[in-house]
């Protein structure tokens, strides 16, 4: 594999596109997993292939100064996530709704997962967006703010409303009570 | 635990995809590289190698490549490359201070848009300037399909159907966008060496490790650059080491011109048998396409004007595109 930084591939590909297979070979996973989490195998499926055939597209305006296309990849797939709303909320929904039909049998983790399926779907879904960018995309403020192309102080007071509408949430469900007491 | 941390746990047991789904990206994102404006051509992968894979298969590949080069005589496609080598070594392409490389090329690239696919000719002309700025004009002609199934689906994704019909567009580039080679045009750090390039142009061009790939990166590197002769000499040679490559003799281009054919499976090189010069690349059967380029030229400026200043420069290669009127300019001025 090219040992090569994501900015120089990239760079290089402006004119010899072949070179963005590395990228793809680098990330792919990466994204994947990342949108099943959010909307599911089935769509991530297409939603990551998307998300490099659009990343290809857009090559040329890769931020020279970044370090690693992991912020700008998962940026692009936030951003066709948000064009589908519906399939993560429909997973949400149906996830909650599945391990709460299990409820009574099913391990405590199926509790916390409808717990934080139901959290989740009554999040904004620009904080959901920054909180999981941080959560499952593991980036940073400052690469939330070059994915999403928002300020930082923007991510910052996101995450932190993000954060404080789950605490209260969570609080209200019979699973997190029960730890409490 | 904390609320984060529960977030964190949710669906943390994602499996990773499917190699089929794996397989399906790599190729929707192959289809988007051959339609990109007019780089190059890929042939269509019956199989992809898992990447893990790729330093045992280069070595294989290089295996042969040595062992081929020792222990028997040059093919036909070999020598004829060789000579073609020669001729090319004398025709030296400097792009001075302030001046810039031009060159026209015709193709019939088609280009893919979910379910709708678009076979359109165009015509490709790139003014690389020695700074790294410069402009590509494309000019397509309005789309063909492939069947009337195709058509529909065309217009089902775009009912007004601008995408499909053709026009012109201009897109600048600030210095240090665009360069007149690999490693930014650094010709100096690619050896002259074959068996050491072809090595190398794996490293740089990316793709796999295999034989139809080296053919396809002896294109890439010839294509819009200004490979100094005996890096250029070295590219030829270097084909020729490849396993497979073969000659076909005198060829036709799409334009009707006389080459030597130089070919790999179904994906051609046609070579100006007089000045050793890249005359037009093509292919028969499905996915088949043609391109062809008239003679690489130095001029002294692009023609026309940026309707936005060309600064700041990019960096690294990269910078941020501004759509204007008719097409776009790139620089380092974020958006």
């Amino acid at each position: 594999m090219s040992a090569h930084t994501d900015p120089q591939v990239i760079s290089r590909s402006v004119q010899m596109p072949n070179a963005f297979e590395v990228i793809f070979e680098r990330h792919f996973d990466t994204v994947h997993r990342y949108v099943a989490r959010r909307a599911g195998r089935q769509r991530a499926d297409d939603l990551a292939s998307q998300t490099f055939v659009v990343a290809f597209a857009r090559r040329a305006s890769f931020r020279p100064d970044a370090n690693d296309a992991r912020p700008w990849l998962l940026g692009i797939a936030t951003k066709l996530l948000a064009n589908d709303r519906r399939s993560e909320q429909r997973l949400l929904e149906t996830y909650g709704r599945l391990s709460g039909d299990a409820r009574d049998d099913a391990s405590s983790a199926s509790d916390s997962d409808r717990d934080v399926a139901d959290a989740l779907v009554k999040l904004d879904p620009a904080q959901r967006d920054v909180l999981l960018l941080h959560a499952w995309g593991d980036l940073s403020y400052e690469e939330i703010a070059d994915a999403l192309e928002i300020p930082v102080g923007t991510v910052r007071s996101r995450l932190s409303r993000a954060r404080a509408s789950l605490q209260i949430t969570l609080a209200q469900t019979p699973r997190t009570r029960q730890e409490a007491s | 635990m904390d609320e984060l941390q529960q977030v964190n746990d949710f669906r943390a047991s994602e499996a990773p995809p499917s190699d089929t789904a794996r397989d399906a990206a790599r190729s929707a994102l192959a289809g988007a590289i051959t339609a990109g404006p007019g780089r190059r051509r890929r042939r269509p992968r019956a199989r992809v190698f898992a990447f893990a894979a790729a330093p045992v298969a280069a070595a294989v590949i290089l295996g042969i490549v040595l062992l081929g080069s020792s222990a028997v005589a040059p093919s036909p496609a070999a020598a004829a490359l060789n000579r073609l080598a020669h001729l090319i070594a004398a025709q030296p392409l400097d792009v001075g201070p302030g001046q810039y490389l031009y060159v026209d090329s015709k193709n019939d690239y088609s280009s893919f848009d979910g379910d709708c696919q678009i076979v359109r000719n165009r015509r490709r002309q790139i003014w690389i300037g020695a700074d790294g700025s410069g402009l590509i004009r494309e000019t397509a002609g309005p789309a063909q399909y492939t069947s009337p199934a195709d058509r529909a689906a065309c217009l089902r994704d775009d009912p007004t159907g601008i995408y499909q019909s053709g026009g012109t567009s201009n897109d600048w580039y600030a210095p240090q966008c665009l360069s007149l080679g690999p490693a930014h045009g650094d010709w100096s750090k690619l050896s002259t060496d074959p068996q050491t390039l072809l090595q190398q142009m794996r490293e740089l061009d990316g793709g796999l490790p295999t034989a139809a790939e080296d053919f396809v990166h002896v294109g890439d590197f010839l294509r819009e650059t200004n490979a100094p002769p005996d890096v250029r000499a070295a590219l030829y040679q270097a084909a020729g080491l490849i396993p497979g490559v073969r000659l076909l003799g005198t060829v036709q281009d799409h334009d009707g011109r006389p080459g030597l054919g130089i070919a790999y499976d179904n994906s051609e090189l046609i070579f100006d048998s007089q000045t050793g010069e890249l005359l037009a690349e093509q292919a028969a059967g499905e996915g088949g396409y043609w391109a062809v380029y008239q003679p690489e030229q130095v001029v002294d400026a692009p023609p026309g004007e940026s309707p936005l200043p060309l600064t700041p420069p990019c960096v690294n290669g990269g910078g941020y595109g501004h759509d204007v009127p008719g097409g776009s300019v790139t620089n380092g001025q974020p958006r």
